[in-house]
């Protein structure tokens, strides 16, 4: 009886039912959660990549201290100085990496002409290898590299590529550079 | 009920006797990737005991009802099934190291020592020694992810758990941070325990091994 095709074919999809259904139930329930961090670490990649910090009480405090800005790319945020006029945008950042998809933010001065930094909210790069793009000493040195019309940012010069993980290393740079050549058209509109 | 004497000889088996990395080989890829950080290493250990644990206990449970031409179909889909919900729980509670292990969680459901333990162990054994099974042996694996990480922590980034242990300021080896550091370290420990272990057989004579 246990080997016949109906009690195999019977048994598999009762057991898959059921812990399809577990599955689905313990995610939905945890679902808010998980948003609320995912959304916690995308506030903290803004602010980091605007230079700001981002310790709890910043956090918290997220919508005084940035405003979104409608600029043709969706989730751009700019902080405002005093007289009211932006003095940094955060830009997302989207592409693919080694094994998946890379996104995050990159922050630029309001001219257009500084990377203020860069921050991964989501990568799925080896851990201790690729997965090291998202460790701060990587991420720190492209802070105040300047952004010059037409010429792509390359590895060498205080800027270094990873040991071990030079797919990783390129990819992140690919995708850097061309969401920078991406703002081009903005930089006539946003810049000053 | 399961008597003292048998978690003793489960846990000293499991641990040390054939223990999955340092003697059967099995669980390598994951521990070259993870035990650069001991954080990392930590987590990957909980998470791999949780879900041999609980795999080795479901699959024990049904061990009578499984039909046994998909035996190893319904083993994978057991073993997903909990990894996927340890995914779960700790992209809501622990976001951070979620986010530093990344893929690696989905992959402990390939590591070889779950199914191993299934096919080995809970295929023919009561739930409860089943369960008790997969938390020794996922215990075995940590205990040898723990010590290679805390080598590797210390050499490569000159801290422990992330806390700076350098005071001297000495240079770190770029190589402890690399998977081929691993390499070296577990190739090192198997050779110490295998001498200990025909070591003491020698001392000790009658035993079988």
């Amino acid at each position: 009886m246990k080997d016949s095709y109906l009690y195999t074919i019977v048994f598999t999809f009762v057991l898959t039912a059921v812990f399809a259904t577990i599955l689905a139930v313990t995610y939905a329930g945890y679902l808010p959660v998980i948003t609320e961090n995912e959304a916690k670490v995308e506030r903290a990649a803004i602010l980091k990549v605007l230079g700001l910090g981002a310790e709890a009480d910043l956090l918290a405090a997220f919508d005084e201290q940035v405003a979104p800005v409608a600029a043709g790319v969706p989730s751009t945020y700019a902080v405002f100085g005093d007289d009211g006029r932006p003095v940094s945008y955060a830009f997302p950042l989207n592409g693919q990496g080694l094994w998946g998809a890379i996104r995050g933010y990159i922050g630029v001065s309001a001219g257009f002409d500084l990377l203020l930094g860069m921050e991964f909210t989501e990568q799925n790069e080896t851990p201790g290898l690729g997965g090291r793009i998202d460790e701060p000493w990587f991420k720190e040195q492209f802070q105040g590299v300047p952004l010059i019309a037409g010429e792509e940012i390359v590895y060498g010069d205080g800027l270094d590529a990873i040991t071990g993980a030079t797919s990783s290393s390129n990819a992140v740079l690919k995708i850097l550079n061309e969401t920078i050549a991406g703002l081009e058209p903005l930089k006539e509109v946003m810049g000053r | 009920m399961i008597k003292k004497a048998e978690v003793k000889a489960l846990f000293k088996r499991n641990l040390w006797d054939e223990n999955q990395v340092l003697r059967q080989i099995l669980g390598i890829c994951s521990l070259l990737a993870v035990t650069n950080l001991l954080s990392n290493s930590l987590v990957m250990g909980v998470g791999l005991i949780f879900s041999v644990a609980l795999s080795s206990f479901t699959i024990s449970l049904l061990r009578n009802y499984i039909p046994h031409r998909v035996r190893m179909i319904i083993q994978t889909l057991i073993i997903a099934a909990w990894v996927i919900l340890f995914d779960i729980v700790i992209k809501a509670m622990l976001p951070d190291i979620s986010r530093a292990l990344g893929p690696y969680v989905g992959l402990i459901i390939t590591n070889c020592i779950i199914m191993g333990r299934a096919e080995a162990f809970a295929q023919s054994n009561p739930p409860v020694e089943s369960f008790l099974d997969g938390v020794f042996a996922g215990l075995g694996y940590t205990a040898v992810l723990i010590v290679i990480a805390f080598i590797r922590e210390l050499m490569g980034f000159g801290t422990i758990l992330g806390f700076n242990v350098n005071f001297l300021g000495l240079q770190t080896w770029t190589i402890m941070v690399m998977p081929p550091a691993a390499f070296f370290l577990v190739g090192v420990m198997i050779w110490i325990v295998n001498n200990i272990a025909s070591g003491k057989k020698a001392v000790g004579g009658g035993k079988n091994g």
